[in-house]
């Protein structure tokens, strides 16, 4: 048959353990490597250091996309780019009339504080990074982002889209880091209801374009389109940012709990790029990201300061 | 080693590392549930073709190394090929001889506890429903085998691995 047929020499003598000895020492091996790394994580070291060997692999498969958008920029018609051009410039206008405003209300929003004797609220600082095109577990949402601990990303750390909130970093590799999505199973995150202040638990189920909230009493006030925004309690996501929209609410007069579903904001599976949060603008020297495209983090990065201007004609 | 060539290293290395690479190259949302998984096969069939040299060593550090790359337990997948990759030791001289399609439906069966170790993991380490896209690598291993077998087996013609 097939040229698989062939072998290699058989040793005259067998040495070493025999095979059945050699696969349960790598099979227990293995599930004490899994003990050790679900359930006090102990394998950090381990993992940094492959995880440095096998960056190479992520950026090689997401080399196709990458290399299909730089072309398409590249060959794309004067026309369609001129016209994309005029369309930003237009939508940057609009934006900065808006944060114009903005900085009013923010210096109004941190005299108001001081005069309740509140911390203020500090302006977060965001850096952009790209999502890899790599499939990960197809069970669970997780991503791999191109900055790593040289840009000072930390586990935990928030990730945004231009419409909410995305999700946040699990693991941190010398090079690269993984996210979670807030609609992976095992996820769940504070949330709060714009309209009434109403704070519950959203939950990942799997679907990116759906989030449970199993915790909402038959009698609460909620309805269809409702915007949910992060509370900010727990301390693991910044407040204020968009979450979901209410898509379904049923109200079961036999069950404790209402049924509650939400639509995430941001655009779970179609992003290629996300933004990551410092909150408080602190962390993150500049020259360790040096090859951050400077665009968007020039136009992000002097929001920080704002607030602080506005504080001073309070005395 | 005389009808054989010597075994070379690096293509086995190569094959390893594009299996490791079509095991996370993105796929549409549809088709993702039915990812062969290339590099147990691949690491199956080395198993198979220099069964005392390339054995269940090679196939956990590659396991170990894909649970990096995917980001999920380390140990699991490594677990997985360890164990179907003994599989295929135990039975080498059998499978060998097997006609092509028998020896797919028997890599087929292999993969399928290769498979079921994933999953046991998966629901160990987390929540993991049991659903018919389970089952959907096993099938499409079904129908890569031969393909990967082809191709390797023309390399190693190539390259003078085989007579």
């Amino acid at each position: 048959m097939s040229p698989l047929a062939q072998t290699d020499n058989k040793p005259l003598f067998e040495r070493g353990p025999s095979l059945g000895t050699r696969m349960v020492l790598l099979a227990l091996l293995s599930v004490a490597i899994m003990v050790m790394d679900h359930q006090q994580g102990h394998l950090e070291t381990v993992r940094r250091a492959l995880s440095v060997a096998v960056y190479p692999i992520r950026v090689l498969v997401d080399l196709p996309a990458a290399s299909f958008g730089w072309a398409r920029e590249q060959f794309s018609e004067r026309q369609r780019l001129l016209v994309e051009n005029r369309d930003l410039r237009v939508e940057s206008l609009k934006q900065r009339a808006r944060l114009q405003q903005l900085a009013a209300l923010e210096a109004e929003n941190a005299r108001l504080r001081a005069l309740m004797e509140s911390p203020a609220r500090l302006a977060n600082r965001v850096q952009v990074a790209q999502i890899l095109a790599v499939d990960l577990d197809p069970y669970r949402h997780i991503i791999a982002l191109n900055r790593g601990e040289q840009a000072g990303v930390y586990p935990g750390q928030a990730l945004l889209d231009a419409d909410g909130i995305v999700g946040q970093v699990v693991r941190v590799n010398p090079l690269g880091s993984e996210a979670i999505l807030i609609s992976d199973p095992s996820h769940a995150m504070p949330v709060e209801l714009i309209r009434n202040g109403l704070r519950t638990v959203a939950l990942g189920m799997g679907d990116v374009t759906r989030l449970d909230l199993p915790f909402l009493p038959n009698s609460v006030d909620i309805r269809v389109g409702d915007l949910l925004i992060s509370s900010g309690l727990g301390d693991a996501f910044p407040s204020g940012y968009p979450v979901a929209r209410v898509t379904r609410v049923e109200r079961r007069p036999g069950e404790p709990f209402a049924r509650v579903e939400a639509e995430p904001t941001a655009a779970l599976n179609r992003t290629r790029e996300v933004l990551l949060v410092w909150e408080g603008g602190e962390a993150l020297p500049d020259a360790g990201s040096p090859e951050t495209p400077a665009e968007p983090e020039a136009a992000v990065e002097d929001a920080g300061d704002a607030p602080a201007s506005g504080v001073e004609p309070e005395e | 080693m005389s009808r054989m060539g010597a075994p070379r290293t690096w293509p086995v290395l190569l094959s390893l590392l594009v299996a490791l690479s079509l095991d996370v190259t993105p796929l549409p949302a549809d088709l993702a549930a039915w990812r062969p998984p290339w590099l147990a096969m691949t690491a199956l069939y080395w198993a198979l073709a220099y069964p005392r040299r390339y054995g269940l060593a090679l196939a956990w550090f590659a396991g170990l190394v894909l649970d990096v790359l995917k980001g999920g337990v380390l140990g699991q997948h490594a677990l997985a090929m360890t164990v179907a990759t003994w599989l295929v030791l135990r039975f080498h001289l059998r499978l060998r001889v097997f006609p092509a399609w028998q020896q797919a439906v028997a890599v087929c069966a292999i993969v399928a506890t290769h498979q079921f170790f994933i999953f046991w993991v998966d629901g160990m380490t987390g929540s993991a429903e049991l659903s018919w896209q389970r089952g959907a690598p096993v099938l499409a291993a079904l129908i890569a085998w031969p393909v990967l077998v082809a191709i390797i087996d023309g390399f190693r013609l190539r390259l003078r691995m085989l007579a």
